[in-house]
């Protein structure tokens, strides 16, 4: 007999061979690319420009605030107010829009792993440094478990017009970090995620199918839900609309081979790490 | 635009056509298994796709090319879902004009049943099972560890188990 496995795989190809897709004929999806690259080089052009135009400004304020000979650019006072305003406006977009790189990169909604991403500097590791010592002071106020630095980030975006193109709006942000028993070679591992997006696209919402409602009576937390279908996970919904989760799994699946023998955390450990109000999305 | 740019784009260009040759049938597939419209499956692809020719050079280097479009793939249609849940749709028989191995009754069958997984294992079946990826690799795909993509295989086949077991198994002779 098949196994069911097997039987899926053959199923699947068989269905989606009957899906009839349209030629593929790269001519619109080449336009579109070449616009997205002209878009992109627009845009960083465009707040290039916008520091050059400031810090001219600045150079002629500074210049006749100390009544020096005119300065080399922007004499005239409207234009410098011009490009200052012009700088307010037009310049650095909010912190909240990061590159979208996601497919290379790391990402929980969706999504990505990015062994790229990895390779690069973090984009924000003040914040995962703090992620990860409020997770120590819950979960492993001993030191001995927890990886001592987070070097993996996992971020979630969506589309925003308030974010140039090539940039997308900050939902999610996180990290997975080691897990490590005493005396083992094995690999576990534990994962945050803070989101004030969609909790329903959240990264480890996904990873789990069987969340239940947890009662808890904690600070600031408007509801929780517990899933164990895989590892044990918690996430908090606060009263403030963010929503803090925390995966854990006896297997660091990317980093290891071999799983710990146990975590010894329990749900409610990770509820109230989950809870504490420092975890923010800034 | 100097010669040296020119030329770049143009090697850019003839790789990238060649890719999407040989892969938007299987991206897009991809795409409408997960979402199973065919107008959103293309949006789908139409930016996957923009956003690869952008990062072409970087990933072309990686020899990563079928795993960041794959990856696109997802993430947009992650990125749509939130706006367009509102809209999906159950594949109409009308986009399947192409006639294999599964009889018309059991495609049905089996699309009901994938439609209605939970996201999570609709996900990791696409991946393991359309594209084939290993448990290693889908769980890099989806960034969730190879336990949890293990233990969704397992949900997800017992759920479809009831459209895999063939008809003279069930004694159902349609």
């Amino acid at each position: 007999m098949i196994k069911p496995e097997s039987q899926l795989t053959e199923r699947m190809q068989q269905l989606a061979e009957q899906i009839a897709a349209p030629p593929p004929i790269a001519d619109g999806d080449l336009v579109r690319g070449r616009a997205r690259v002209r878009r992109r080089r627009t845009a960083a052009a465009g707040v290039g420009a916008a520091s050059v135009l400031a810090v001219g400004a600045l150079v002629t304020t500074l210049a006749s605030v100390g009544g020096s000979p005119a300065a080399p650019v922007a004499h005239d006072p409207d234009l410098a107010a011009s490009a200052l305003t012009s700088s307010a406006a037009s310049g650095a977009p909010d912190p909240r829009c990061v590159v979208d790189d996601f497919a290379g990169a790391s990402r929980s909604s969706g999504v990505v792993t990015s062994p790229r991403r990895q390779a690069f500097a973090l984009s924000r590791p003040q914040l995962l440094n703090r992620y990860r010592m409020i997770l120590a002071r819950h979960l492993d106020s001993a030191g001995t478990h927890l990886e001592r630095r987070a070097s993996n980030e996992q971020t979630g975006t969506r589309s925003d017009p308030a974010c140039p193109d090539g940039t997308a709006w900050l939902t999610s942000y996180g990290t997975k970090l080691g897990w490590r028993m005493p005396g083992e070679s094995g690999l576990g591992m534990v994962q945050v995620e803070v989101s004030d997006g969609d909790w329903s696209d959240a990264g480890i919402r996904l990873a789990h199918d069987a969340w239940r409602a947890h009662p808890v009576s904690l600070p600031g937390v408007r509801s929780a839900e517990v899933a164990t279908d895989g590892g044990l996970a918690v996430v908090v919904h606060r009263t403030d609309g963010v929503s803090v989760a925390i995966d854990t799994d006896a297997l660091f699946g990317n980093n290891a081979t071999t799983p710990v023998s146990g975590m010894e955390l329990s749900a409610d450990d990770l509820l109230a790490a989950a809870a504490d109000p420092e975890f923010s999305l800034s | 635009m100097g010669a040296g740019r020119r030329s770049e784009q143009t090697a850019r260009d003839a790789e990238f056509t060649e890719f999407v040759a040989s892969r938007r049938v299987r991206l897009y597939r991809t795409a409408y298994l997960l979402c199973g419209d065919a107008h959103r499956a293309e949006d789908i692809v139409q930016q996957a796709l923009a956003k690869l020719y952008v990062s072409w050079k970087r990933v072309r280097r990686a020899d990563s090319v079928d795993a960041y479009a794959r990856r696109s793939v997802l993430n947009v249609y992650l990125d749509d879902r939130s706006r367009a849940s509102s809209r999906e749709v159950v594949a109409p028989i009308a986009d399947r004009a192409v006639r294999t191995g599964l009889a018309p009754e059991d495609a049905d069958l089996l699309w009901q049943a994938i439609r209605e997984l939970p996201e999570g294992q609709r996900r990791v079946v696409v991946l393991r099972h359309y594209w084939g990826l290993s448990v290693d690799e889908t769980a890099a795909d989806l960034g969730i560890s190879a336990g949890t993509v293990k233990s969704q295989t397992s949900a997800a086949l017992a759920r479809l188990r009831g459209v895999l077991v063939p008809a003279e198994l069930t004694g159902d002779h349609r």
